[in-house]
């Protein structure tokens, strides 16, 4: 008689110790598929480095004001003879100035792009423009480089739009 | 007959353990299937989000690339240019179009608005109107695109800098 119950005892908590169990598992997914879901944002990343890739394409081709060279001509200027004067400025100080103003009239204003912007070359670095200290060079984002040859080396433009 | 009550009451009580266990394992298996719902709606919900965005995304890049605006350089397009000459006669085609034109670039950009602004150099910064078919009021929901693009003069040989707004409305 008292083995009759005490079997019954042992199946009564071997069937608590399956829900629990089952609960346990339920929760573990839950947790990995909803709490910890895969943030798909290749959609984002593939924008903000179109908008790279597009604003140094376009910042290439511009024409500047200084004697009517294109900013990509303002580099290689910038690389060659950092002295070459550009109205009362230098070329360098110009190329500086026009980079912050098309940067700050369209990352700057479009809102929520923090960027990280740099026209270097292995010696000296000519450019290098930050929108806050969250974005640098350290920061995670969607880099884009572009390469000037000049006849002081390759110089390289880089613009990080930072998620 | 006390034995006879003792085993019925006991019977019972044993009926009563099964209807709660069921009405439990009902219970969860509901509470179950609604969190699952709720879930499988946010996700689809996020779907056509992502989908919206696709979209307006095309159409941010199909605008950016209309073959009757870009500069080209012996039958060869540039990306990122927009002709200045061809801007002008696009925007007077725009003006006042005949239905076949209307209905090519409805079918192509859809209810969107396509301004390019101009903003370097400073003393000839401008906008315009390439296309503007908004959906129905200017609070109706769209997403915004910008696209840096320079506006060449052939002539002059000279390019301004500036970016192109697409407006993309949901319909």
């Amino acid at each position: 008689m008292g083995i009759n119950h005490n079997n019954r005892g042992q199946m009564e908590i071997m069937g608590l110790v399956v829900i629990v169990l089952l609960i346990t598992v339920a929760i573990f997914f839950v947790i990995r598929f909803v709490v910890f879901a895969d943030q798909d944002d290749h959609l984002s990343d593939f924008t903000r480095t179109q908008t790279a890739a597009n604003l140094i394409s376009a910042m290439r081709k511009t024409t500047t004001e200084c004697n009517g060279l294109s900013y990509e001509e303002l580099i290689q200027a910038c690389a060659t003879n950092p002295y070459r004067s550009c109205g009362a400025r230098t070329v360098c100080s110009e190329l500086e100035g026009i980079s912050e103003f098309l940067l700050a009239k369209t990352l700057g204003a479009w809102g929520d792009q923090d960027y990280y912007f740099r026209v270097f070359n292995a010696g000296s670095d000519y450019v290098e423009k930050s929108s806050n200290d969250r974005c640098n060079r350290q920061s995670v984002g969607a880099l884009k480089q572009e390469f000037v040859p000049s006849s002081a080396g390759i110089v390289t433009i880089e613009l990080k739009i930072c998620g | 007959m006390r034995a006879k009550m003792r085993r019925s009451r006991k019977g019972q009580i044993k009926m009563f353990e099964s209807i709660a266990v069921i009405i439990i394992f009902f219970f969860l298996l509901s509470f179950g299937f609604t969190f699952y719902g709720k879930i499988q709606k946010s996700s689809n919900e996020a779907k056509v989000q992502a989908a919206k965005e696709l979209d307006a995304v095309s159409l941010a890049i199909k605008a950016s690339s209309l073959s009757e605006l870009q500069c080209s350089v012996r039958n060869i397009a540039e990306p990122n240019c927009y002709d200045q000459y061809k801007v002008v006669a696009f925007r007077q085609m725009m003006q006042s179009p005949s239905p076949e034109v209307n209905d090519h670039y409805f079918q192509a950009l859809g209810y969107s608005t396509i301004i390019f602004h101009v903003i370097y150099p400073e003393s000839q910064a401008q906008s315009f109107d390439l296309y503007s078919r908004p959906l129905s009021s200017d609070n109706a929901p769209r997403y915004m695109n910008h696209i840096p693009m320079v506006l060449y003069d052939p002539i002059g040989k000279v390019s301004k800098f500036g970016y192109l707004e697409v407006a993309y409305y949901l319909s």
